[in-house]
């Protein structure tokens, strides 16, 4: 995995509100050599989040690349370019793990694939909410009216927001 | 046994390792899936200046498909829910990056950051509920919410899939379109049963000139070409009047077949994409009187 990868990934755990950047717990760093295209680094650079970029590379072992945003002059210049190059493309994450900055969940990461996939717990799925809804609705003796209101398909943000008003008699 | 993978097992248990190595191997296969994301590629209509762009290939298997994105010189990142697959294109030596991951649990992909997508043959594995978990509209919503985050304005999403009825069409349409995606339904060859294949051309962004829906290949006339299309056929009605109805419509006059016949049915045929010779003068002359 390529730090440009790793610059555009985030954990989308349920309930994580800003999974980015994920941590990197490095085992084995490879290199690969691509061919250098300027044009692409030019056009990649305003979407990519540069802190998280220059933190991933020093872990990496990479640590040419400046903290701050470059200005315009230094963009252009071939020598800035290459650098970027080679923390962007070349750098290859071979073995290790990708960590949720929120919850601490690892990812690990065989062979160069991380492994994204959620547990079934860790995804929003209707089940999840009618439980939730059941359990909130049973503690805090809403009335009917309210309850009716949260079916199944209602999105997540309002079960939320219900949780919250009822903090006191959800915990 | 149904010939849908869809309906055999999972796809992270279908195409295990004899599956996905039997996939690769394929020529015929490979062949067809080169076909398909070219042609995805040119319905993603990219600025044609040379840049290279970051794509995101969803269920990218083999990475067959990524191939032909490297080959036209962008990057791409790709995702795929069998890990046998992937193994397959690490053997490959693809060049895109690859991830573990299930599309219906959502990408998760910062905001704004891909400038398209393509998927051959994948998003109808959406429409299956293959663990009790599992809650196909939740999925879709989940997928293209997700997906309509993490491309940058303007960006195409182009969908290559295999629906298995009408109404599996319509429910990933309608959930495409709740994302806030314009866009609609293209289909090649649309009278041939072989090589005909939708695609569904998504964009990302209020509606403007540049989401009209490309045209179709192989179509003759306007019909066909947009979402209103795949309705018609539900409401199309075989008006028989007669009970015992003639055996044949065409007419074969005394004289044989004639020029007018021939032309239509090579017509006919060229419709379905079939090869068929040009139509010169020789075209269905008489013959000598000797044979």
């Amino acid at each position: 995995m390529r730090l440009l990868t790793h610059n555009m990934l985030a954990s989308n755990i349920k309930g994580v509100i800003n999974g980015f950047p994920l941590r990197i717990e490095p085992e084995k760093i490879v290199e690969k050599q691509v061919d250098f295209n300027p044009d692409f680094l030019k056009n990649m650079l305003p979407k990519l989040d540069w802190k998280a970029l220059a933190d991933a590379s020093k872990i990496m072992g990479y640590s040419e690349l400046p903290d701050e945003v470059p200005d315009q002059t230094v963009v252009d210049s071939s020598e800035f370019l290459q650098k970027l190059h080679h923390a962007l493309l070349e750098l290859h994450l071979e073995e290790g793990a990708l960590v949720c900055p929120e919850t601490g969940r690892r990812f690990p990461v065989n062979k160069g694939i991380p492994n994204m996939l959620l547990h079934e717990d860790e995804v929003f799925t209707a089940a999840v909410a009618h439980l939730l809804m059941l359990c909130c609705c049973s503690w805090c003796h809403v009335p009917a009216s309210i309850k009716c209101s949260f079916t199944s398909n209602d999105n997540r943000m309002k079960l939320i927001v219900f949780r919250k008003t009822h903090a006191a008699a959800y915990d | 046994m149904s010939s849908r993978p869809e309906l055999q097992a999972p796809p992270e248990i279908f195409y295990d390792d004899v599956e996905a190595r039997k996939y690769t191997s394929s020529s015929r296969i490979v062949g067809i899936q080169a076909e398909l994301s070219e042609r995805a590629l040119e319905l993603l209509a990219l600025p044609d200046d040379g840049v290279p762009r970051l794509l995101l290939d969803i269920g990218c298997g083999s990475g067959l498909s990524g191939e032909t994105l490297s080959e036209n010189g962008h990057q791409w990142i790709g995702l795929d829910i069998s890990r046998s697959m992937l193994d397959i294109a690490l053997e490959r030596e693809t060049d895109g990056d690859l991830i573990l991951g299930d599309m219906g649990q959502g990408l998760g992909l910062r905001p704004g950051v891909i400038d398209g997508a393509i998927s051959i043959s994948a998003v109808q594995w959406l429409c299956n509920a293959d663990k009790s978990c599992h809650e196909p509209r939740l999925r879709l919503k989940a997928f293209f919410g997700s997906l309509y985050r993490c491309l940058s304005r303007g960006a195409r999403a182009v969908f290559q899939l295999y629906p298995e009825n009408n109404a599996q069409r319509e429910l990933i349409l309608s959930f495409a379109m709740r994302a806030g995606f314009a866009g609609g339904v293209v289909i090649d060859y649309p009278h041939s049963s072989k090589k005909r294949k939708e695609y569904l051309v998504l964009t990302c962004g209020p509606p403007s000139l540049s989401t009209t829906t490309p045209n179709a290949k192989g179509e003759d006339g306007d019909s066909s070409s947009d979402d209103e299309s795949s309705g018609d056929e539900e409401n199309q009605t075989v008006c028989i009047s007669d009970r015992n109805r003639p055996r044949k419509k065409q007419k074969i006059t005394k004289k044989g077949k004639t020029r007018s016949w021939v032309l239509k049915k090579k017509e006919k045929m060229r419709s379905k994409g079939n090869v068929v010779p040009p139509d010169t003068k020789y075209t269905a002359r008489k013959r000598k009187s000797r044979f």
